[in-house]
């Protein structure tokens, strides 16, 4: 009964709110009549009776006040009420409002985008693998330097040997061209193990996966096993494709399985399509596999750890057994071994791999914080401006802490708003960078937002919000309204030294945080790599698998001399040229060359010592290609066709490989050693004949990388080769033009040559510099939200001072002395803020810098702009309302106030 | 208005309006000058007190509420109790007279 008719009060007190007002009123209304009839029977007049009546009553507003405050759910409409009222109140300033959403919005919504896209596509483990945690990878070291690949035999012992794993698989990877009976086309092939399969905990979707039987030197037949989607873009479906046959490099193998959906193999890199037995590789490519040899290397390692075994036990027992190989085997001599959980990448990788997440949280962390600091600025100067009314409402009755509700509610809405935009924000941002794919290249990646950042940000912007909410209103607790309302608001008053401080404060402040933003920004920018070293509108390439396709030496260089003759003839080509790798190649790995003397002696182990190796990308070139890609040649001269197997070795280097071997000295005529299988001159050094300029070799992200290029003609062993097309004014060639020329020319069968793929070089550069202009943006975005902040906090002070600046011209003050003055005061809070911000920035650079390895670059101009706006931004405030002030009318600011 | 009045003890205002309506229907100003009389002028009831307490009893369903016109026929709420009201208040006069019982007792103890 009681509990149903307080529901039914609850309803009428809540939705029926101005009818249960007006009873409330009506009621004590009647009462206050009846009670001035009382007084008027007992002899009062009626005005006197009422008056009585009244004063009796004690007040009829706090009466109801104390009414209302019994009825159920009060606190609830009280709410309500106070949010209706924050919500009117910030609707009296819609720019402030704009301007703190949108801060919030952008630092929550570019924090958590940022973040989730780092998250899902850098520290993502393997797709498709079971139980990744459980994965433990091995690369041998020789102290501390990383060798990447393990030996088979030395493998194979590690296999055999541990106790700590369930299974240790052998694996690499290579690009292959493959061809099926209807299809054809490039494709990353691995080269696996027995284990493989079972060590990564993958079931097939159709047919079998690999095992031991498949790989040895024996198995009885050549089979592959080929990825979910690979399936379907060649055979039709999974089911189709088993005991079909698929040709690598024209090596027939038939597919026996298929892997589940969005496996790609062990190498987060390389997103493999097809696995084959290690065995079959020599067979293929015709460089056996050294199965015997302790130097030759084949692979990577990965491992899983056995049931009750942690990664400990597998280290220690990994390093007893590489310390009990170093001891057995010569070749094994000095070397270690590193183990780490996960696969994907190796330490090297992944150091690489995580310089950009590092800038990306350095530059969402600071993002966030200059959102935050910027809307508590923006509020700061908002309450300073409210005093007056805060003074008033105090001064009619209102409780402090209804105040303090009142900006609470305020403060609460707004968060609220910036949170919504900011997950709306951050979910677009996502799809975007999905959409044009910049950050990261990889299917299957798991972009939904990540909670824990949006909770984190949106709890940055709630505590930001609460903080300013309270600040004023415990300076309006401690000031008595009269005072506040006495004084107009600080006017009459010099600004008084906190106010200054505040100043001074906030310019320091913003200072350092638009510096460290501009650092980190522009490290980011500079990751993206606006330069990739050459202009790439209008190139397109072809890739050409000449090797693949088994022609013969001579018969390469008449194809390539034919193709290159009709692309110089075709009126849309300006120039052409063959390379065999064209940058950026994120795929490519260095070789190791050496000054000529410090080449390692005949028959040394592979990995002799490091140290007087100079790792380098080595790219061969076809006479003019490096005109065609645009590469700018600085000194000395291109390959020429003269620089062929019957003459003397040469090599064209990157300015950055000149001041690695040669720093301080004319490189031109030096000697470089590049001891591999696969030049043909062997030991022979060759002769530095020009440089030219850096390019990101190793991927957009990279720093520009120490390249060599050597002359096709000497090393063609090499293999396929890409064709370099360069459109005429920046236009791309058509690929009707590029098909016409690489088919109709002599000796080769149609084959790989139809379906030769053309690509855009600029296409997948552009999207990096979406993201670089939209990090610039945001940079400029927290620039102009610092200068609206400061701008406010100084127009503010200035404005106070009105009035003084009256009384001063009612005495005799020349305009231009008041300006001298206001505008003096405004130089000298800046320098100051100025210098402490300088300060300032200089120590966060450093805790940035030891914070984030990767922000090894200062970009002097973006810090000098950052000062000269805000300086400029807190001169202007302090010069603009002074300007004003000095030119109004004495009399009106005075009987203003 | 007499100033000189006992201050209420907790509790005991809304013993006091219960018992005030336990005869007739009456309304605030009604409720009021009947706890006077029946405390012999010892508990004046202000308003700002006597309202809350209509109000809470009646959200608890002890009190109804109607509208009708008063002696000087100017129109005014009245409240009455209901049978809850009538139980709260047996229930708490019992209450009342075992503390008020006790308390004697225990005062007058030698």
């Amino acid at each position: 009964m009681g509990a149903l008719s307080r529901l039914r009060a609850l309803w009428f007190n809540l939705v029926h709110r101005r009818e249960v007002d007006a009873a409330l009123d009506d009621e004590l209304r009647a009462y206050v009549d009846l009670l001035a009839a009382d007084y008027e029977r007992r002899g009062m007049s009626p005005p006197e009776a009422r008056r009585a009546a009244l004063v009796a009553s004690g007040g009829i507003e706090q009466v109801k006040e104390s009414t209302r405050d019994a009825w159920v759910g009060e606190s609830i409409a009280t709410a309500a009420r106070t949010l209706r009222h924050a919500a009117r109140s910030l609707g009296r300033s819609p720019v402030y409002v704009i301007t703190a959403v949108l801060t919030l919005a952008i630092g929550i919504g570019g924090a958590t985008a940022l973040f989730t896209i780092v998250k899902g596509s850098l520290l993502r483990p393997l797709p498709a693998v079971a139980d990744p945690d459980r994965l433990v990878s091995a690369e041998p070291v020789r102290g501390s330097t990383g060798l990447y690949d393990f030996s088979y035999a030395d493998f194979n012992d590690f296999r055999t040997s541990v106790r700590s794993l369930s299974g240790l698989a052998l694996y690499d990877g290579t690009s292959m061209a493959f061809r099926t009976a209807a299809t054809s086309g490039h494709t990353w092939v691995s080269y696996v193990t027995g284990d493989f399969f079972r060590v990564l905990g993958v079931h097939p979707s159709a047919g079998r996966l690999l095992d031991s039987a498949d790989v040895t030197p024996h198995a009885p037949a050549p089979v592959a096993v080929i990825g979910y989607e690979f399936s379907y873009s060649h055979f039709g479906t999974p089911a189709r494709a088993i005991g079909r046959t698929l040709w690598l490099d024209g090596y027939p193998l038939v597919v026996v399985g298929v892997a589940p959906p969005q496996f790609i193999g062990a190498m987060a890199t390389h997103p493999m399509q097809v696995w084959i037995p290690l065995t079959i590789l020599g067979a293929i490519s015709n460089y056996p596999m050294p199965l015997e040899s302790r130097t030759a290397v084949s692979g990577r390692v990965v491992g899983r750890l056995a049931p009750g075994a942690n990664l400990d036990d597998a280290r220690r027992e990994l390093t007893v057994i590489a310390a009990r190989l170093a001891a057995t085997y010569p070749d094994d001599r000095g070397r270690g071994v590193r183990v780490y959980r996960g696969a994907g990448m190796t330490i090297d990788e992944r150091a690489s791999a995580s310089r950009m997440p590092q800038l990306l949280a350095a530059a969402v962390s600071l993002l966030l914080v200059i959102a935050c600091a910027n809307v508590a600025n923006l509020s700061i100067v908002r309450a300073s401006a409210r005093r007056r009314e805060l003074a008033t409402r105090l001064a009619l009755g209102a409780s402090r802490a209804s105040l303090v509700g009142r900006l609470l509610a305020e403060h609460a809405l707004l968060a609220t708003g910036a949170a919504v935009c900011g997950v709306g924000l951050a979910w677009l941002l996502v799809r975007w960078s999905v959409m044009v794919d910049t950050i990261v290249d990889m299917a299957g990646v798991d972009f939904t937002l990540d909670r824990r950042v949006l909770a984190l940000a949106i709890g940055a912007a709630l505590l930001t919000m609460l903080l300013v909410s309270i600040a004023p209103a415990l300076a309006i607790g401690r000031v008595s309204p009269s005072a506040v309302l006495k004084d107009g608001g600080g006017a009459g008053h010099r600004r008084s030294r906190g106010q200054r401080a505040l100043v001074v404060v906030q310019v320091s402040a913003s200072l350092v945080l638009l510096m460290s933003s501009s650092i980190v920004f522009g490290a980011v920018r500079r990751a993206l790599a606006m330069d990739i070293g050459f202009d790439p509108r209008g190139l397109s390439t072809a890739f050409l698998s000449t090797h693949d396709e088994g022609l013969d030496s001579a018969r390469q260089v008449a194809f390539y001399r034919t193709v290159l003759a009709r692309a110089k003839s075709a009126p849309e080509i300006a120039a052409a040229g063959f390379i065999s790798t064209v940058p950026p190649a994120p795929w490519a790995e260095p070789s190791s060359v050496y000054r000529r003397g410090e080449e390692p002696p005949v028959g040394a182990p592979r990995d002799y010592d490091a140290g007087a190796a100079f790792h380098v990308y080595v790219d061969q070139v076809y006479p003019g290609a490096l005109a065609a890609i645009g590469i700018p040649m600085f000194r000395g001269r291109d390959v020429a066709l003269q620089d062929d197997d019957h003459a003397p070795p040469v090599a064209i280097v990157s300015r950055r490989m000149a001041e690695e071997l040669w720093p301080q000295e004319d490189p031109i005529g030096k000697l470089v050693v590049w001891p591999t299988n696969h030049n043909r001159f062997g030991r022979t050094p060759m002769r530095v004949i020009g440089v030219v300029g850096n390019t990101r070799y190793s991927g957009l992200t990279s720093a520009p990388a120490a390249t060599m290029y050597v002359p096709y003609a000497q090393h063609m062993d090499f293999g396929n080769l890409t064709l370099v097309l360069r459109g005429r004014r920046g236009a791309l060639v058509p690929d009707s033009v590029v098909r016409s020329i690489v088919q109709l020319t002599g000796p080769v069968e149609a084959g790989p040559m139809s379906t030769a793929q053309t690509t855009h070089i600029a296409g997948t550069v552009e999207p990096q510099q979406h993201v670089s202009a939209w990090l610039g943006a945001v940079g400029s975005i927290a620039l102009l939200l610092s200068a609206i902040g400061l701008y406010g906090v100084m127009a503010q002070g200035v404005q106070q001072r009105t009035r003084e600046l009256a009384v001063r011209a009612a005495l005799g003050a020349t305009p231009r002395t008041l300006l001298r003055l206001t505008l003096g005061d405004g130089v000298r809070l800046t320098l100051a803020g100025v210098t402490f911000g300088v300060l300032g920035a200089v120590f966060s650079m450093r805790v940035l810098r030891s914070m984030f390895t990767a922000l090894d670059f200062i970009d002097p101009r973006a810090c000098g702009a950052a000062v000269v706006v805000l300086a400029a931004v807190t001169v202007a405030a302090s010069y603009l309302p002074a300007r004003r002030a000095s030119r109004i009318a004495v009399m009106d600011i005075l009987r203003n106030d | 208005m007499p100033s000189s009045h006992t201050p209420l003890l907790q509790g005991t205002l809304d013993l006091l309006i219960l018992k005030a309506l336990s005869l007739e229907p009456l309304h605030g100003l009604g409720v009021s000058r009947r706890v006077e009389q029946i405390t012999r002028g010892a508990y004046v009831v202000r308003p700002g007190s006597l309202f809350p307490a209509l109000h809470r009893l009646e959200e608890r369903g002890w009190l109804a509420a109607s509208w009708g016109d008063s002696e000087n026929k100017r129109r005014a709420k009245f409240y009455r109790l209901t049978a809850a009201g009538r139980r709260q208040l047996a229930a708490e006069t019992d209450e009342w007279r075992r503390v008020a019982g006790a308390m004697r007792a225990a005062l007058e103890a030698t």
